[in-house]
């Protein structure tokens, strides 16, 4: 006996999302049916409108309902300062620490051979764009400590240093408030290579 | 350190088997195909978390089995230890991949590494003339090993230099099929060119390390062996060629500027072993440059830690080719007590001694030397055929057990009055 194949193909549906195998699949089917009419149109239209209204902005590539977005249009923001970062959700992160006032660029992945990624899948063409016509002083490379991470730094750093601009990439090392002897010896050992002088 | 007990359970031939040893010598005595290898490979496992004698890990696995188990109960620096592996095979519908788990007193560990550095043991098998013999790669396995074991960590720079070339291959064989190369794959190639030069150089640097400190031990127990000073030297052969032919390391630099094609670059240990971790990239970087049509020719990345060679050479001969039958042997057994000598210092104990088959194999100078250092608090493991082979001073206070089919026994008195009367002494 299997589901009546409505049931199926939903539960099949939610299985090809990232992260969700067949139990979790069959729990999300089960609560959608669990639903009322009117609470699954609204599912529906939601999932249609995000789909819809949500693009990349022309200039950042950031996700955003508005192009340019809401921080490439933002007036108080540092012009001269570009945050490059690999993906929206690091955006995000940034954004909440309050800290930084310049721009981002998003570059919509890593470089990784493996995944069919190289530098014309990434928005790098449109990053070189935006240092030619615009008047950028530094870029900041917040990009993870990955392998692919690193050599989409070193690609990026070999593309921009006849450009002439400073670039900086963002520090290594310990979670503050974290305990020195509970770090794990990958970390610590980065961390050592990133030491400074006080 | 010692182990106290090991408990197999569905491993090669051994259905369940428990083993108490003692501090000392252990001799497990047997017929061929009995399963006394198998014992040892349990015991590597528990401690590398691989086999030397098998790349795939469903071998390890009795036939028929769904699940082996390996348990190593041991004493290390006065505290009781145990670490266990097992592998499981995929239950339907995930995947094909066996499952495996590692724990460290009890506790689930995430990767092999977790075990490194643990229950160590150096193991001594007829297998190890390939040292000289044998590829590359047991050169390398060999230095790469006995690294992880005293800087677990480094089993981590193994794996990220892995990953790079993964990722570089991929990229080459992508390249290859698009036939025609832009400036910006140019740019991406150079970006994977330096990740590999970086990671690459990490690794070199530990392995010239490691060269450095363990030659000058291996010349000390050559010179004794041999009763002569010979010099024993290394060159560290960048890109692995067909034939490494013998280098002068003298002439290293020469040979640099005008490395043809095939022609491996060879330089002495002691000479690179001063560079910075910066001069070793560059050299990768410039190989590199000169294999890059090559590479995508291939679809494969040619050159770097994972393709090198080490070669040994003795009073300026390079030992695989020019020294004697003898002469390969006695080297062979330096470097495993050069091994045993510098674990030993790592660890403030002396690690476990693992002696698969060799004994029977070695001259009475030989057994001799082997004799010295097994003399200390150092638990050995012996294997073997037929104990009439062996020197009576190794049987003096020695455990005897018989290997029979998978299970293994206290040692019955042989019929044609063997030692056996000495044997518990």
């Amino acid at each position: 006996m299997q589901f009546t194949r409505p049931l199926a193909k939903l539960i099949e549906q939610f299985q090809k999302f990232p992260g969700v195998g067949p139990k979790s699949a069959q729990r999300m089917a089960f609560h959608m049916l669990s639903l009322s009419p009117e609470e699954v149109n609204i599912f529906a239209d939601t999932i249609l409108e995000a789909k819809e209204k949500v693009r990349h902005c022309s200039q950042c590539f950031n996700l955003s309902e508005l192009d340019p977005c809401e921080i490439c249009t933002n007036a108080k923001r540092d012009r001269k300062l570009i945050c490059v970062v690999a993906d929206t959700r690091d955006v995000i992160a940034l954004e909440r620490t309050g800290e930084y006032k310049g721009l981002y660029h998003v570059l919509t992945g890593l470089i990784s051979p493996l995944e069919g990624r190289g530098p014309e899948q990434l928005s790098v063409k449109e990053l070189l764009g935006r240092i030619g016509e615009e008047d950028v002083h530094e870029i900041i490379l917040a990009i993870n400590p990955t392998i692919e991470g690193d050599a989409t730094v070193l690609y990026l750093s070999h593309l921009l240093k006849p450009v002439g601009i400073t670039m900086t990439r963002i520090a290594f090392g310990l979670p503050v408030g974290s305990d020195l002897e509970y770090a794990d010896d990958v970390t610590l050992a980065r961390a050592l290579e990133g030491r400074r002088e006080i | 350190m010692h182990i106290h007990s090991i408990h197999l359970k569905n491993f090669r031939n051994y259905q369940e088997q428990v083993l108490e040893l003692q501090p000392g010598k252990t001799i497990l005595i047997g017929e061929n195909a009995q399963g006394k290898s198998n014992l040892l490979e349990a015991i590597e496992v528990a401690s590398l978390g691989k086999s030397s004698r098998t790349g795939n890990d469903q071998d390890l696995i009795a036939w028929q089995q769904a699940k082996m188990i390996i348990e190593v109960a041991y004493e290390k620096g006065g505290f009781a230890e145990t670490v266990g592996v097992s592998l499981a095979k995929p239950t339907a519908g995930k995947g094909a991949r066996l499952e495996r788990k590692i724990h460290v007193n009890g506790v689930a560990q995430n990767s092999v590494r977790g075990l490194l550095g643990r229950l160590v043991c150096v193991s001594f098998t007829t297998e190890d003339l390939n040292l000289l013999r044998g590829g590359p790669s047991y050169r390398r396995n060999w230095i790469d090993d006995i690294i992880c074991r005293i800087r677990p960590i480094y089993h981590e720079d193994l794996s990220a230099y892995q990953k790079v070339v993964t990722q570089r291959n991929k990229l080459l064989k992508t390249l290859f099929e698009k036939g025609k190369i832009t400036v910006t794959d140019q740019d991406e190639l150079l970006a994977w060119d330096k990740q590999l030069a970086r990671f690459g150089a990490k690794i070199i640097k530990e392995r010239l390390k490691l060269l450095q400190d363990i030659l000058p031990i291996a010349e000390g127990f050559q010179r004794h062996l041999s009763g002569q000073k010979e010099a024993l030297q290394a060159d560290y052969v960048f890109q692995a060629a067909k034939q490494a032919g013998a280098s002068d390391p003298d002439d290293a630099e020469d040979s640099a500027e005008s490395a043809q094609e095939d022609q491996p670059k060879s330089v002495s240990v002691s000479t690179l072993a001063k560079a910075e971790p910066a001069e070793v990239a560059s050299i990768l970087l410039t190989l590199l440059k000169q294999k890059r049509s090559a590479e995508i020719g291939r679809k494969q990345t040619l050159l770097g830690p994972h393709r090198d060679d080490i070669t040994f050479s003795l009073n300026n001969a390079q030992a695989s080719a020019f020294a004697s039958q003898g002469q390969q042997r006695s080297l062979v057994l330096s470097f495993k007590l050069a091994e045993l000598t510098l674990l030993s210092q790592a660890l403030d104990e002396p690690p476990v001694l693992l002696l698969d088959d060799v004994l029977a194999e070695l001259d009475l100078v030989r057994q001799g030397l082997l004799m010295s250092a097994v003399k200390q608090d150092l638990q050995t493991i012996i294997t073997t055929t037929h104990l009439s082979k062996f020197e009576p001073e190794w049987l003096a206070g020695a455990k005897v057990f018989q290997v029979n089919q998978g299970q293994i026994a206290n040692f019955v008195e042989m019929k044609d009055g063997a030692p056996a009367g000495s044997l518990r002494g």
